[in-house]
């Protein structure tokens, strides 16, 4: 009752409701934009009482508001007061009572109903929200074949639900935080109380609470200002759209941000190999799961450097592939008239194209895009002697392997990295990648999640880590949450040490 | 973790100095121990290794009476204000040149082997990118780079071992042919191999659990010895007499030898890879420079001094000193002054801290 | 700070594009894939080279060059004069030397330049010619393919069926400059415009060409040189008296699959002795004559065993006799009698001549099909 007491410091000043309620209906008219779905409903109860609900009727519940609020209001409630006594008489959930117009506003703008009473100094505040939503669907971007189908949807509440409903923990706390002058958003930190290390919650509120912007309206945009290295193209937080993989990622000791109208959650700290699991992997054979962890692992690779290992190649050190390989490869390129250099940036570059353009079309188009354009670029590009062959094998082999990683962020700064890799191998051939890739390394060391090492189980190493990020080995040899997490609780199964 | 005083790892030390230590030296111990004491080179690796960890001993034993300070903020302490900075002016010197060549080292290495035709200046320039952004970030970087540097390139070790299945192990029969002399003549050659554990002296103060810190010196002088001792053993079992006596790189010419049947030239790949190793004891060393200097002056001056040394490595190479003479006559300079810096002074300095603190008890008893 | 840095990026990528000498596009340079050395018939060196064409239209996919010079760096700017693109030898995967070179010289300063530029290939295959190497380059090649890929394959394959060693350009050179072995190389012979492997021919110490074994014999000197990739196939013809058959039908083959071989070094009125024990492990695949297996379990090992140590013999009195030594028995002289050896150092082939070489053979038969 925080708020209370606060309202009650401040009666003096003149954000405070007037007790006629035709003024407060003009100061209501000056302070809300008047706009054509605002609804004042000014009316008698049945206790002779004048009111009026003010709310606005694109944000409500019809119903709830119709049936449960007005009907009791006008037919059967004989005081106001009896709103707020024990014996609550009307089918709402939540009712507060203000004296401050800013409350007021931010309840109407919330969706809330609010009830001006003649001769008091008070109004009534009730939880009628009812926006448009959309259902809970299938993730579009992480889809699972084994794990649940349920994915985030733009309401808090129903997120919280589904993260809820896999983790049922008393230890479990949930804090509320807002966000952005102008239009205000509720952030929800989640963490597991007993398992998480309190440094965490306590470094991310801190940087929550230093963000000044007038409007954040979606998390992604929230992990860009709360993030250790904005200048970077690695994400250096998991931004997730599955409850599953979220509550999995709560248990391990992470804290986890909810953002109201963002169908996602925000997972801290992560750890770069961290972003090669899927939820899938324990829920398949773990001998499967090893074996897709390494080739996500291999294609992080491939995606990373084979254009440029390719390039290095033919325009360095043709003596590296055998002799019946190179035959071909310089019979396919006999005909191109561009250097390596330029035929991969040419075919890298429409090849993201493609991508770009299926991606924002409606599906069936997309995939006609998509059609049309690997026919002409596959077969018509070479028939011309534009590139050759094996370049437009690699591009596709490397474009597939970018597809594998499966968090949208990483492997799209994945795809981004290639294209420095394939200069730099265009001038210094092999050297100018193994140099790119210490760079690349070196950067990706350098980077912290919430001030963990994002490269932490490999540099730093901890073996013991290793059980759950390159490979996965069966559940029952995983005891131990990850290391870089420092959790308070570090098994996860049997008894703690 | 959290901007609480960095402290390295058990692992993180031992894979530091082990990186720091393989390096320039691998490439071409081979021949160099060849021309001295002939195929019996590999026991003169052992001897340098009783002789690197015997002093590893003397540096842990003599940082252990101040676990918290490294060498360079004990010098002013036991030699006075004046000799302990001449002293520490020596060992910033030594640092700094043991970096300087292992840097040119690494630009001829690549000019000879894989881009002949290449500006050097152009290929320093590629270099010190790295250099640069590892360095700059302090121990904590350098140490977790020093992990990964072993993770990356753990792929080495096998293919060098591929090499033994067509070898004559008889080229090692009969061992000590010419009696112990040779082979003692050539231990100081492995001393320039060895080097790196006196990075000890830094480390130390930072070490986590200082109860290993022997321990770890000792298993990376082993694990250095042990990579040394493969690659002698296999290129004389390997390569000819000959190829010993005139290839400067011998290991090199070892990996030239496995063919894959979707791979060839494998020196190639190796060396590109390589030269992660070769910067892993540039950057070391010289961090060791600059956290010295930084010493002198009292204040941190890691970040003007920095550019300024990596831009006189680059514009050292508009000279004509990477060559094959220059980087032999070096090798011999850098190999002595390591004698001296990393074998001889420890061994002083451990008699003269004996000395120096039973002076100063006596002095404390008397008062 | 940051500034700073993005300039020292454009900076250093502006110095990038500046120069970068060592692009060389594949499809643009001439890669010499074969590499000939011969005499012509006024004694003069030729090279000849022969390099892949890329381009599909047209009809030979190959290219053959021919220069006089007087090395091989000499005869490279020839070749370049010569080509469309540059002409590289990084990937030289067959060096041919003619007969008639070899008799007359050593090959190995011509070569020097290979060795010492870290660009080249150590493992080239070098092959002799037993002929002029200008027949190689003519040879028909229509219904095989480029010639430095064919005679490639040609020499791998036999190679992997065991019946030469590897000829690799660095055991080359090491066995030619070490003192404890001469070098051997594969030969190569044409026959109406068809190249085929003729055997193996035996090097001096001092690079010139002493003399060669035919085909059928070079498996029995890989076995006793302890040489096996897979197996070593040998085929016999036995003159023991036990065998009860006619001349033509007295052959007997088998399959080496494993070799141990015990080497015993003495001195013995100080000349070298070797005592070699061999042991063979091997399947029996073809026998010609009859013999009842059954009956005498070991008289047909007898018999291959008395057999295998006669052959062995020939061979190894052939190599005393032209004073070389390619099966590198120099190798245990040093190793086991180091002081002796430390003496007669700069004349072990002498010495190998008059070193008394006995040699058992014991034979393991694995299987022998599915008869007996």
């Amino acid at each position: 009752m925080e708020t209370f007491q606060q309202q009650e410091d401040k009666k003096n000043s003149d954000e405070l409701l007037y007790t006629d309620l035709q003024v407060n209906l003009e100061q209501l008219q000056k302070r809300v934009s008047n706009g054509p779905d605002l609804i004042v409903r000014s009316f008698q109860t049945k206790g002779k009482e004048n009111v009026s609900l003010v709310y606005y009727s694109s944000l409500v519940d019809k119903v709830s508001v119709n049936d449960h609020l007005l009907r009791p209001l006008m037919y059967q409630l004989d005081n106001t007061s009896e709103l707020l006594g024990p014996n609550l008489s009307i089918p709402i959930g939540k009712v507060t009572k203000v004296f401050d117009w800013n409350d007021i506003e931010k309840a109407i703008f919330q969706g809330q109903s609010v009830l001006f009473i003649d001769q008091t100094s008070h109004a009534l505040i009730f939880c009628t929200q009812g926006w448009p939503q959309r259902g809970i669907q299938e993730p579009q971007n992480e889809s699972s074949l084994k794990g649940g189908h349920q994915g985030f949807v733009e309401t808090l509440e129903i997120n919280l639900a589904l993260i809820r409903r896999y983790v049922s923990d008393d230890n479990l706390v949930i804090k509320e935080h807002s966000i952005g002058d102008r239009a205000e958003s509720k952030i929800l930190i989640l963490y597991i109380d007993d398992v998480v290390n309190p440094v965490f919650v306590q470094e991310i509120t801190a940087r929550i609470q230093k963000v000044n912007k007038d409007a954040v309206l979606d998390l992604g945009e929230l992990e860009e200002m709360i993030e250790d290295n904005p200048y970077t193209i690695f994400p250096q937080f998991l931004i997730s759209e599955r409850p599953d993989s979220v509550a999995s990622n709560l248990l391990q000791g992470r804290v986890v941000l909810l953002m109201d109208h963002s169908p996602n959650a925000l997972v801290a700290p992560m750890t770069l190999t961290a972003f090669f699991q899927s939820q899938d992997d324990y829920s398949s054979r773990w001998i499967v799961a090893t074996f897709l962890r390494l080739l996500r692992l291999l294609s992080f690779f491939i995606s990373m450097s084979l254009p440029a290992l390719y390039i290095s190649i033919i325009s360095f050190h043709y003596e590296l592939i055998p002799l019946d390989l190179m035959l071909s490869v310089g019979e396919s390129r006999s005909k191109v008239p561009f250097p390596p250099i330029l035929e991969a940036i040419l075919m890298e570059i429409a090849i993201e194209m493609l991508r770009e353009a299926g991606l924002r079309l409606p599906n069936p188009i997309g995939q006609t895009v998509g059609v049309v354009g690997g026919i002409v670029i596959g077969e018509a590009a070479v028939q011309a002697g534009i590139v050759s062959n094996i370049m437009v094998i690699v591009v596709s082999v490397t474009a597939i392997a970018g597809f594998i990683i499966p968090n949208y962020d990483m492997s799209n700064a994945v795809r981004l990295v290639r294209f420095p890799m394939m200069i730099i191998s265009s001038l210094f051939g092999i050297v100018g990648l193994s140099v790119g890739l210490m760079v690349l390394f070196a950067h990706l060391i350098s980077l912290k999640s919430l001030g963990v090492p994002f490269s932490s189980s490999f540099a730093p190493i901890h073996l013991s880590d290793w059980k759950d990020n390159f490979i996965r080995t069966p559940l029952k040899a995983m005891k131990k949450r990850p290391f870089s997490l420092k959790a308070q609780q570090s098994r996860r199964q049997g008894k703690e040490d | 973790m959290f901007n609480k005083k960095f402290s390295l790892s058990f692992s993180q030390y031992v894979f530091l100095i082990y990186k720091t230590q393989i390096g320039v030296g691998v490439l071409t111990l081979p021949h160099d121990l060849f021309v001295i004491s002939g195929s019996d080179g590999w026991i003169a690796i052992i001897i340098g290794w009783m002789i690197s960890t015997i002093v590893s001993f003397l540096i842990i034993n003599t940082l252990e009476k101040n676990p918290d300070e490294t060498l360079f903020d004990l010098l002013p302490r036991y030699f006075g204000k004046w000799l302990g900075k001449i002293i520490l002016v020596c060992w910033i010197l030594y640092a700094l040149f043991a970096a300087s060549y292992s840097f040119m080292y690494t630009v001829y290495l690549i000019k000879v082997w894989v881009l002949p035709n290449t500006n050097p200046v152009l290929i320093g320039l590629l270099f010190i990118i790295p250099i640069y952004q590892i360095t700059r970030l302090g121990l904590p970087m350098i140490s977790r780079y020093a992990e990964f540097t072993f993770l990356i390139t753990i792929w080495m070790y096998p293919i060098i071992l591929i090499t033994a299945q067509e070898g004559i192990w008889l080229n090692l029969m009969p061992i000590a042919r010419d009696g112990f002399l040779p082979i003692l003549k050539s231990t100081p050659v492995t001393a320039l191999s060895f080097l790196g554990f006196e990075m000890a002296f830094v480390l130390y103060p930072r070490l986590q659990n200082k109860k290993k810190a022997f321990k770890g010196i000792l298993l990376a002088n082993t694990m250095t010895a042990i990579v040394l001792i493969m690659v002698t053993v296999l290129s004389y079992i390997r390569l000819s007499e000959t190829e010993l006596a005139f290839a400067v790189w011998p290991t090199l010419d070892l990996i030239k030898l496995v063919h894959f049947p979707f791979l060839e030239r494998l020196e190639i790949i190796f060396i590109s890879a390589y030269i992660i190793i070769l910067f892993m004891s540039v950057i070391p060393y010289l961090h060791m420079a600059l956290i010295g200097s930084s010493n002198l002056f009292q204040r941190s001056i890691k970040k003007p001094l920095l550019p300024v040394i990596l831009t006189i490595w680059v514009g050292g190479l508009f000279f004509p000193i990477i060559g094959f003479q220059p980087v032999i006559s070096i090798k011999k300079m850098l190999s002595t002054s390591g004698l001296i810096f990393a074998f001889l002074f420890p061994v002083v300095f451990w008699i003269y801290s004996k000395v120096f603190l039973a002076i100063c008890k006596k002095g404390q008893v008397k008062g | 700070m940051k500034n700073k840095f993005i300039l020292t990026i454009v900076l250093i990528l502006t110095l990038f594009v500046s120069g970068c000498g060592d692009q060389m596009y594949l499809e643009k340079s001439d890669i010499i894939l074969l590499l000939g050395i011969d005499l012509d018939d006024k004694n003069q060196v030729t090279f000849y080279a022969s390099t892949p064409v890329f381009n599909t239209e047209v009809k030979k996919n190959y290219h053959v060059m021919k220069v006089k010079a007087k090395s091989l760096r000499e005869a490279r700017y020839q070749f370049d004069a010569l080509s469309q693109g540059s002409v590289v030898k990084g990937k030289i995967q067959t060096i041919l030397i003619g007969k008639k070179f070899l008799q007359d010289r050593s090959v190995m300063p011509y070569l020097d330049v290979i060795l010492r530029d870290p660009k080249d290939d150590l493992s080239s295959r070098v092959v002799m010619i037993d002929g002029p190497v200008e027949d190689i380059l003519d040879a028909n090649m229509e219904d095989k393919g480029r010639l430095g890929v064919v005679i490639r394959n040609m020499i791998d394959d036999t190679f992997k069926s065991g019946t030469i060693h590897n000829p690799n350009l660095q055991q080359f050179v090491a066995q030619q400059f070490d003192k404890r072995f001469s070098p051997m190389i594969p030969a190569m012979k044409v026959i109406h415009k068809e190249p085929k492997i003729a055997g193996i021919s035996f090097l001096s110490h001092e690079g010139l060409y002493v003399t060669s074994i035919h085909l059928s014999e070079s498996p029995l000197l890989l076995s006793l040189q302890k040489f096996y990739l897979e197996k070593i196939p040998i085929s016999l013809y036995i003159s023991s008296n036990k065998v009860q058959e006619k001349k033509e039908l007295r052959r007997i083959s088998i399959a080496i699959k494993d070799i141990q071989r015990k080497v015993k070094t003495t001195i013995v009125n100080g000349h070298f002795q070797f005592d070699i024990e061999l042991t063979l492990h091997a399947d029996l695949v073809e026998r010609m004559f009859y013999l009842d297996a059954a009956k005498h379990p070991q008289l047909l090992k007898r018999i291959i065993e008395e057999q295998l140590d006669h052959e062995y013999k020939k061979i190894i009195q052939k190599t005393q006799k032209n004073k070389i030594d390619p099966i590198g028995f120099g190798v245990y002289a040093r190793a086991k009698q180091y002081d002796h050896w430390k003496k007669i150092e700069d004349k072990w082939f002498d010495e190998y001549a008059k070193a008394k070489i006995n040699i058992s053979t014991k034979l393991v038969i694995i299987n022998t099909g599915v008869s007996h």
